[in-house]
């Protein structure tokens, strides 16, 4: 019997824990064990060490059974900075599994991991940078990183504490990336590889690797030293016997060295570049099969590692044929990992023209894996076709996949339908293709179409008179053949009530194919139905016995409890029999042209390992391709992503992005000639003074209630514009105080929804009575303020919870008022919520260069693109002003401006109305005063544009 | 990188959990919950790969254990599989032909084999002997 190392109530305990044969006991016996574990802590008595060491295992234990023992976090923490090894062991191991790095908590063992980190004890120093590296955050990476780095470079530290420093400064760089200078630190990393020890060399290479995927310039000197180690692992020079796994030398440094040349564009060095073709063709000209799985996957892992890397380096076409022909053998497999990887890596290479045909010669293959039992195989083989998309192939592929939509199950096929209505859009040759196209997806999978696509084709339809017959044709089809599906429903009542009469002699059929299915619709498909009936009865007033029916139902229908549809009902009733009725019934306007929305481009969420694919390419395909590799990950919202995605009008194929074709620098340069923006909108953030009937906020005195009483509320502590301001770029704070009343605010914002706390506190000694808030309502926001109670005792504080949805962008912010009453005399303010746009922006990660200027490019001038010239009084500092456009909610774009005293930030404003909306900004600042400096903002909304600039310029000018 | 690993039983009993990246306790139910439910639910000839929230699960299952890792989706998939092999050899070394008792009894030592494979998400040794020496040298501090 397995025993728990030694400590026999330990055992005692698993073994009581594992005869329990239910829950409840499981948990009974639990609770009794915690409040004794309680008691004992409490105990005044003292424990042992072994006692100590014996209850934290316990608390581990019952963690990781999923209860919670948040009680014991301190007394795993107290254990740390115990002098003793063991106890110091198991308080690290403990707090590491307890605790992450957002607690608070953890902040309190940072003293004591600095001292285990100078200890001359290896093991103290071994402990400490584990728990570092399990649960360091950004203060460990402010406190600690100097001591870390030392052990990692020192050279009298041994292999066993620099490979954990190595990965410890990895940890900790990617909480704060400026812990390194990489002027120094990259040829202290060359260093580093030159390392024999295969352990501290693969610790090394992972740091490297996480270095680079940042950004990988200046770090060019470590190549020659990335190439030697592979050489090394790849002939199998010098390599101890535990250092290979089945035969192979460690085949992990092998693909992590293989990873890390792959975030260089290049390799300049001649004599470093031949060796390194000539490893990799060994790579690929050995092709690997072998019975052992674990050595057969190895090999592969390194294979197609390598592919990868060839692919990305753009080797000579000889080789680039064999990785092709390899990869193209590879999606036919059997094998059904290898035959996953080859769907992957075509995709991931899908990008590479030669890598296009191949592809395509195989397209037939690929579709058969849309039919896998595996749904990790059929959803690569769904990225892959629809990677492999273009204008030759459009049809077929998206035949290929409507068809597919019928057998699909449900876990592909929102997926599914998000891709075909993507590709219908993207390569559409006619309108007529794509509206077609897109009334077989609603009629297949109406589920996971959202009401933008059916109003978006009804919109293309009543701008384009010619394709309104053969769209009224085949939605009366699919009525026939019998769909009925609500998104269906709705569509064919507006085309067919529309563009009905365009069918000669349908009328009747198209009446009773409606007739059919209005019982059984929901109400605001009912509606439509309505007025499709109410269009018929008025074109075709000819046929009386459809007439008769119809005013048969809209009577029906005029005594129904749904006060939406009885009045619709009455009204076209009535309106019927009027002679005005043709005209209000005629053919609606056409729709304006709208906005293509090319967010997006941006990856919203992208991790930092993820790999620049070919960039030495082929540039204006690499921005093309974009938008593909993101929306493939990100599938959960289809509407956000349809409606993000949903073209300009008409729709015409995709032309090149064409970034690549000029310098990016150029791109800027060439748009600071924009002349000024237009005359500025007030600020939304600050109050607009000639409405705020106190007259602006330098005045003390707010209160002035119509009522004429006599109470004088006195701000204490800061004026209304100053609170207003600090709360705009924070979400703690205060937002009112005078002598009787505080009011703070405490927030958090998710995409468009926020939920603030306001914290009413009475600092007077007597009660505040009758307390009102209200928030008179504005279109840009929807507001929900939760119950205020009438009075709040002295001294005390009473909570209101507010939760607002940004519908869209707007220079109005929302207005509290309050009212309160202190021994009978009335005060009443009227304050701003700290609710504006900026609010509402979430961080884009990993901004790529190329998309970068695609996007910023595409964004006309005025109104969607304002630019100023402004001047401070202080001196900007690039720190504080980094920090600004940070708490304004913008991510600080590093790499994309060359000048240092120059400012990129792109963040992405969401709402209700439009979804995701990506703002870019950039600031120049004048390097000689830094007092002087140009802003420009730009986005697809010229409410969201002006809006951030104003902020923008406002917090600049403080 | 790394950004979790899991062992579980069949019937979703969490035998250990190692988390790289931050998650609340009610996050980490719910991860353990699905990546379950995702990983038991499958064949045993399809693939070791399933796509999990943008990242990926890598699994493979041992007798009655689930060993998942989730990786980012560019991660090279195959090597973190064997990854999960050289934790199972390692463990199986430790104990001597390990069973899913010893890990039930010596979680606490489960963790610090863990600590001596990974760190910060990444492969920390890939030596055998290397880990074993260690943690024989260590237990002589104990």
């Amino acid at each position: 019997m397995a025993s728990a190392g030694g400590y026999r109530g330990l055992h005692n305990f698993i073994n009581e824990i594992r005869q329990c044969n239910s829950k409840e006991a499981e948990r009974a016996r639990i609770d009794k064990e915690l409040a004794n574990i309680r008691t004992k802590f409490k105990s005044d008595r003292g424990l042992s060490s072994y006692e100590k060491k014996k209850y934290i295992w316990k608390l581990l234990y019952i963690y990781v059974l999923g209860y919670d023992v948040e009680f014991g976090h301190m007394e795993a923490v107290a254990l740390i900075s115990s002098t003793k090894f063991s106890e110091k062991q198991v308080g690290y191991i403990a707090a590491s599994v307890l605790l992450h790095e957002n607690l608070e908590f953890v902040r309190l063992v940072i003293n004591t991991m600095q001292k285990d980190l100078l200890s001359r004890d290896e093991n103290y120093q071994c402990m400490a940078l584990t728990a570092i590296a399990n649960m360091g955050g950004r203060e460990f990476a402010e406190a600690l990183s100097g001591e870390v780095l030392k052990l990692l470079i020192s050279s009298s530290t041994r292999n066993v504490v620099r490979k954990k420093a190595a990965l410890c400064v990895l940890r900790l760089f990617r909480r704060n990336p400026d812990i390194i200078s990489h002027e120094t630190f990259a040829l202290k990393m060359g260093n580093l590889l030159q390392e024999r020890d295969l352990g501290v060399l693969l610790s090394s290479m992972s740091l490297l690797c996480g270095v680079v995927a940042v950004d990988s310039r200046g770090y060019e000197v470590v190549i020659p030293k990335v190439v030697a180690v592979l050489e090394r692992v790849a002939k199998g020079i010098d390599i101890p016997q535990d250092y290979t796994y089945y035969g192979i030398p460690s085949p992990w440094l092998h693909v992590k060295a293989l990873r890390a040349l792959h975030y260089f564009p290049v390799i300049e060095n001649d004599g470093v570049w031949t060796k390194l073709q000539e490893i990799l063709r060994r790579t690929i000209s050995s092709a690997p099969i072998d019975k052992n799985t674990n050595k057969n996957n190895a090999l592969h892992a390194i294979l197609f590692e390598s592919i990868s890397l060839m692919m990305h380096l753009n080797m000579d076409s000889e080789v680039l044929t064999q990785c092709v022909t390899l990869l193209g053998k590879f999606v036919s497999i059997k094998e059904p990992n290898i035959r996953y990887l080859g769907l992957e890596n075509m995709s991931r290479l899908s990008l590479v023209p030669e890598m296009m045909t191949t592809i395509k010669a195989h397209q037939e293959q690929i579709q058969l894996s849309l039919n896998d039992p595996d749904i990790s195989i059929r959803r690569r083989a769904l990225d892959l076709l629809y990677r492999m998309c273009d204008a030759q192939n459009s049809h077929e592929i998206v035949d290929q996949l409507l068809s597919y939509l019928t057998t699909a199950d449900f876990a592909i096929r929102e997926e599914l339908a998000l891709k075909i209505a993507i590709l219908s859009e993207r390569f559409a040759s006619s309108l007529q293709w794509y509206v077609d196209v897109i009334i077989s997806l609603i009629d297949k999978a109406g589920d996971h179409v959202s009401d933008q696509v059916w109003y978006r084709v009804v919109q293309i339809v009543t701008n384009n008179e010619a394709l309104q017959s053969h769209a009224a044709a085949n939605v009366l089809r699919k009525l026939q053949d019998g769909s009925s599906h609500e998104t269906m429903l709705k569509l064919s009542s507006y085309i067919l009530g529309e563009f009905g009469q365009l069918l000669q002699g349908s009328t009747r059929e198209i009446f009773h194919l409606l007739k059919d299915r209005l019982g059984s619709a929901t109400a605001p498909t009912k509606g439509l139905i309505l007025s499709a009936f109410a269009k018929i009865l008025v074109r075709s007033p000819e046929d009386t016995e459809i007439a008769d029916s119809i005013k048969e139902i809209f009577k029906r229908y005029g005594s129904i409890p749904d006060a939406e549809l009885q009045q619709r009902s009455v009204e076209y009733a009535v309106l019927s029999g009027k002679k005005e009725a043709t005209e209000v019934m005629s053919l609606m306007p056409k729709f304006p042209e709208r906005e293509s929305s090319l967010v997006k481009l941006m990856s919203p969420e992208s991790n930092e390992a993820s790999l620049p694919i070919a960039r030495g390419r082929n540039v204006d395909r690499d921005a093309e391709a974009l938008p593909s590799a993101t929306q493939s990950n990100d599938l959960l919202d289809l509407d956000d992503a349809i409606e993000n995605t949903v073209p300009v009008v008409p729709l015409t194929p995709e032309e090149p992005a064409k970034a690549g074709q000029s310098d990016p620098l150029d791109l800027l340069a060439g748009l600071s000639v924009t002349e000024e923006a237009p005359a500025a909108a007030p600020p939304a953030a600050s109050g607009n003074n000639a409405a705020d009937p106190f007259g602006g906020y330098s005045d003390l005195t707010v209160g002035n209630s119509s009522g004429g009483s006599g109470l004088t509320p006195q701000l204490a502590g800061g004026s209304l514009e100053d609170w207003h301001s600090k709360l705009c770029v924070s979400n703690k704070g205060v937002l009112y105080q005078d002598q009787y009343l505080q009011i703070g605010v405490k927030a958090d914002y998710q995409k468009a929804q926020g939920r603030i706390m306001l914290f009413l506190g009475n600092k007077h000694t007597a009660e505040l009575s009758n307390v009102v808030l209200s928030i008179p309502p504005i279109p840009a926001y929807r507001i929900q303020l939760g119950s205020v109670p009438t009075s709040i005792a002295a001294q005390a504080q009473v909570q209101v919870p507010v939760a607002v949805s940004c519908v869209e962008a707007s220079l109005d912010a929302p207005k509290l008022q309050v009212v309160y009453h202190v021994q009978g005399e009335a005060a009443k303010l009227d304050l701003q919520m700290p609710v504006i746009p900026t609010k509402f922006f979430a961080p884009v990660a990993n901004v790529d260069t190329n998309s970068f200027f695609t996007m910023w490019k595409s964004i006309p001038d005025a109104p969607l693109k304002l630019q100023q010239i402004a001047q401070t009084t202080n001196a900007l500092d690039m720190a504080r002003t980094q920090g600004l456009v940070s708490a304004a909610g913008l991510t600080v774009a590093q790499g994309i401006d060359p000048s240092p005293s120059n400012v990129v930030g792109v963040g992405a404003f969401n709402c209700e109305s439009s979804g995701e909306t990506v703002v870019m900004l950039r600031l120049e600042i004048d390097p000689r005063s830094y007092k002087q400096y140009r802003i420009t903002v730009a986005s697809n909304n010229a409410l969201l544009t002006s809006s951030t600039k104003e902020f923008l310029v406002k917090e600049l000018n403080r | 990188m790394i950004r979790f690993i899991l062992l579980q039983n069949r019937q979703g009993r969490t035998r250990l959990a190692k988390y790289y990246v931050p998650f609340t306790d009610a996050e980490k139910h719910k991860i353990e919950h699905e990546v379950h439910r995702m990983v038991s639910g499958r064949d045993q000839k399809f693939t070791n790969f399933v796509d999990y929230q943008n990242r990926k699960i890598i699994y493979r299952r041992y007798a009655g254990l689930y060993f998942s890792l989730c990786v980012d989706s560019s991660d090279n998939e195959l090597v973190c599989l064997e990854i999960i092999h050289l934790f199972v050899e390692i463990l199986d070394h430790y104990f001597s032909n390990v069973r899913e008792l010893d890990l039930v009894y010596n979680f606490h030592k489960v963790f610090a084999i863990t600590d001596e494979l990974v760190l910060s998400g990444e492969l920390q040794e890939s030596s055998k002997k290397v880990i074993l020496d260690r943690l024989g040298l260590l237990e002589k501090i104990e």
